[in-house]
């Protein structure tokens, strides 16, 4: 089963459990998001990606420059842990 | 996908908004192998175009529905957040793969991360 659709049934069988207003008010929020244009502003292959240093689980600070000097990164960005 | 990634001589870094006691939660809870950062107010995010400001209506549903107070967990209290994303960037720090979606229920297939990174390696 490929992630997408492990993903889909778990949003189906969440979802089946809340009223139809939470679901519907979750799902204009994600239009609203996409309404909004923000994809057209997330950078885009063949940008040069800014530099950055920010701390980690433990507090130490993790820089992309030292990163990117032993080779590719492959970047992610979550909400949260929720 | 870490493996993966490592075995491609690649890093793997995540990066969120959250304080540092919810990092280890995120690590704990799905075994992770590699750094997770906090992005404190999705500053980080916002070079790559991916900061928003959640909406009053879903910031109602978060916190009466699922008493979920991004107040306590994100770093700066605040109620932005990252459009889930993922990029790979190259050496030279340009990026050769680029993807997201406002739709948070949708990701796209490790494999397809992978690939983009073995075209990026060759």
């Amino acid at each position: 089963m490929s992630l997408q659709e492990r993903l889909d049934a778990h949003k189906a069988k969440s979802g089946a459990g809340r009223p139809p207003e939470v679901r519907a008010a979750l799902q204009r929020g994600t239009d609203e998001l996409r309404a909004s244009g923000i994809l057209e502003r997330v950078l885009k292959v063949g940008a040069r990606a800014h530099e950055f240093a920010l701390p980690n689980q433990d507090g130490a600070t993790v820089r992309s420059a030292a990163l990117l000097e032993r080779g590719p990164l492959v970047l992610t960005f979550y909400r949260g842990h929720w | 996908m870490a493996a993966e990634v490592r075995a491609l001589g690649a890093s793997l870094v995540a990066v969120s908004p959250q304080r540092a006691e919810f990092l280890r939660q995120t690590i704990a809870r799905h075994k992770l192998s590699f750094d997770v950062l906090t992005d404190s107010g999705n500053e980080v995010a916002a070079g790559f175009g991916l900061k928003f400001t959640v909406s009053d209506g879903v910031k109602k549903v978060y916190q009466d529905v699922f008493k979920l107070d991004l107040e306590k967990f994100n770093a700066d209290g605040l109620w932005t957040l990252p459009m889930p994303a993922r990029f790979v960037i190259d050496r030279k720090g340009i990026v050769r793969y680029a993807e997201a979606d406002p739709d948070y229920t949708r990701r796209p297939e490790p494999a397809d991360t992978v690939a983009a990174l073995r075209a990026v390696v060759r």
